[in-house]
């Protein structure tokens, strides 16, 4: 009897693995990428509630596309016009990502605070008012990825 | 055994809390009459990151207020030079109808006090040593990595503080990743 079920509970098996591995992988992928979020919360009754989050692979998959959609002539202009600058902007990018977590412009007025801070290996842009608060998450990789393709 | 695992550890939180804590911090606060507040931290890492980016035209620009001073880039330094090896003193007072200003050496510090008549007042104290490597670049350029890497290395402490009315600024630097 045991046997029997055997060969049907190996396949069962296999056929998780299967589909299971790439949804691991993708998992793992966009865990270790991160996720870029949008937040937008009106505070008024029926207003906008929009929360968009989408994975860092995305934005990664885009700059390996830029360069086969961007004109040869348009990307050697842009090279041309960061070169002097393209020293500088490798290590600000770099130092942009590797720099410790804190808090780095808070602006209160009033009823408005605007705040822009690091966490971990995420920029966070948080805009809250009366009316409405928005967030804006990116990953602090962005910089020096952009500067990749060129 | 335990000995080992002890030693290691210690070495090792040494070695990354002497590199992770050791970040300083510019912090700089705007607080104005009412609700207006401003706060901005910034690593001195990341600032001498920006600061190699700064463009020619900047460096040219220092180059244009030095020789609206009448003095050459060797005068600047000569005189520097004499303002670092003098003993401590008052080296300038201005006092006219509305504004006073005194600039002295105290200790290994240059600080610039105004005192207005509305009464504003500003106070600028900045390290010798961070000066000395502003002036340590080629002919005409100020060497602003530099200065920023002997600002992290000389510690805590206040740079600029402004009053003027309800309206106070204040520029410091310490480790703390939070502005007070």
């Amino acid at each position: 009897m045991r046997n029997s079920n055997r060969p049907w509970k190996r396949y069962l098996t296999l056929a998780l693995v299967v589909l299971m591995t790439p949804i691991f992988v993708l998992g793992a992928t966009v865990a270790a990428t991160g996720t870029m979020t949008v937040r937008v919360e009106e505070k008024t009754p029926g207003g906008v509630d929009l929360y968009i989050p989408l994975p860092a692979l995305l934005f990664d998959l885009a700059i390996f596309a830029a360069p086969r959609f961007l004109p040869d002539e348009e990307l050697a202009e842009m090279r041309r016009e960061i070169a002097p600058f393209r020293r500088g902007l490798d290590t600000f990018a770099d130092e942009l990502e590797s720099m410790p977590t804190g808090v780095l412009v808070e602006v209160e007025d009033g009823d408005e605070l605007v705040t822009i801070r690091k966490s971990w290996r995420s920029f966070h842009i948080d805009v809250q008012s009366a009316d409405t608060d928005v967030s804006v998450t990116l990953p602090a990789r962005l910089l020096s990825r952009s500067l990749d393709i060129l | 055994m335990k000995t080992k695992a002890l030693s290691l550890i210690l070495t090792l939180s040494l070695f990354f809390g002497g590199t992770a804590f050791a970040e300083q911090w510019v912090h700089v606060k705007v607080e104005g009459d009412g609700d207006e507040k401003v706060t901005v931290n910034l690593p001195v890492s990341l600032m001498r990151a920006a600061a190699a980016m700064i463009p020619q035209e900047a460096h040219d620009d220092i180059h244009v207020a030095i020789d609206d001073l009448e003095m050459d880039w060797n005068d600047l330094l000569n005189f520097w030079e004499e303002v670092k090896n003098a003993p401590e003193a008052t080296f300038v007072t201005v006092e006219s109808k509305d504004d006073t200003v005194n600039v002295r050496k105290e200790g290994e510090y240059v600080t610039v006090k105004t005192v207005e008549g509305s009464g504003g007042q500003v106070d600028v104290k900045f390290p010798l040593a961070v000066i000395d490597a502003l002036l340590s670049g080629a002919e005409g350029t100020l060497n602003f990595e530099a200065a920023l890497d002997a600002l992290a290395n000389h510690g805590p402490g206040n740079l600029v503080t402004v009053r003027d009315g309800d309206e106070t600024v204040r520029i410091w630097i310490d480790d703390n990743n939070l502005a007070e």
